[in-house]
């Protein structure tokens, strides 16, 4: 095979390896523009946008940074929630924290982190993550699709939405309460944390 | 109907929560979620999308309209 052929085969796995995930992150635009939600539904879709244009190779190649240390991430973290926590909900300081957590997250993590320390997988191990998966995106699925239903039911048979709840019906009340959504912040910014820091490069 | 709707919701958090426990004790033949998480965001379109996901569910239940009218 030409280094030509190669490159041309390898370009083709990795458009028909994104193409699923395009599509989940552009169906949820969709979503979120159906629900008059047009800086969600532009959020995603930029996201979609991007990476396509990853995938068909037109973005230009940036190496994985270096996580930031330690001290500084946890400084910034607790910042982040004791802003998020103590001041009001929907509030402005609410809106600039998650515009640059945003900002931060999708720039940071566009080009991943440096590997650390971690094992790859050993060979028996495979089985037990190609299990893990199936039973992760089962939950994943199960609560996607049961969250659908509650945003049909509510389109379509509007009178019937108390009857079917979405998650941010159940949510909603409780993070009126300080303590909840001191847990609910700390829970978000934790899983951000995790989520960045995963996925090394080896 | 309302109460099945969310213990459907309770039920999905609380096998998230066991998935997350047998796996980190590498019990019942399942890796832990943190070796899965590694090997599939090191894909930039996995990765993205996780993140894009995390991010605006903060952004939804805190900032933007969580209800909708």
């Amino acid at each position: 095979m030409t280094p030509e052929l190669a490159d041309d085969v390898r370009s083709s796995r990795t458009v028909a390896r994104t193409l699923p995930w395009v599509a989940i992150v552009a169906l949820t635009a969709m979503v979120q523009f159906v629900r008059a939600a047009p800086i969600d539904g532009t959020v995603f879709s930029t996201v979609a946008v991007a990476l396509l244009a990853d995938a068909i190779g037109i973005v230009p190649r940036v190496g994985p940074l270096a996580a930031p240390g330690r001290l500084p991430a946890l400084a910034g973290a607790l910042a982040a929630c004791l802003l998020l926590t103590l001041t009001p909900r929907h509030g402005v300081v609410d809106g600039i924290v998650l515009v640059g957590l945003g900002a931060a997250a999708l720039v940071g993590g566009w080009p991943g982190v440096r590997a650390g320390g971690r094992e790859r997988p050993r060979p028996g191990d495979t089985a037990a993550l190609r299990r893990t998966a199936v039973l992760w995106a089962a939950v994943a699925i199960v609560t996607c699709l049961w969250e659908l239903t509650s945003f049909v039911v509510d389109r379509l048979l509007p009178e019937q939405k108390a009857q079917h709840p979405a998650i941010s019906d159940l949510l909603d009340p409780a993070l009126d309460q300080l303590w909840f959504r001191a847990l609910f912040v700390v829970a978000w910014i934790a899983l951000g944390l995790a989520l960045l820091s995963r996925g090394g490069r080896r | 109907m309302a109460w099945f709707t969310t213990l459907v919701f309770v039920a999905c958090g609380v096998a998230a929560v066991a998935l997350w426990l047998t796996g980190r004790r590498n019990a019942l033949g399942l890796a832990p979620t943190g070796q899965l998480f590694d090997l599939i965001l090191g894909e930039r379109a996995v990765r993205m999308t996780v993140l894009v996901f995390w991010w605006w569910i903060g952004w939804h239940f805190l900032v933007a309209r969580t209800i909708d009218p």
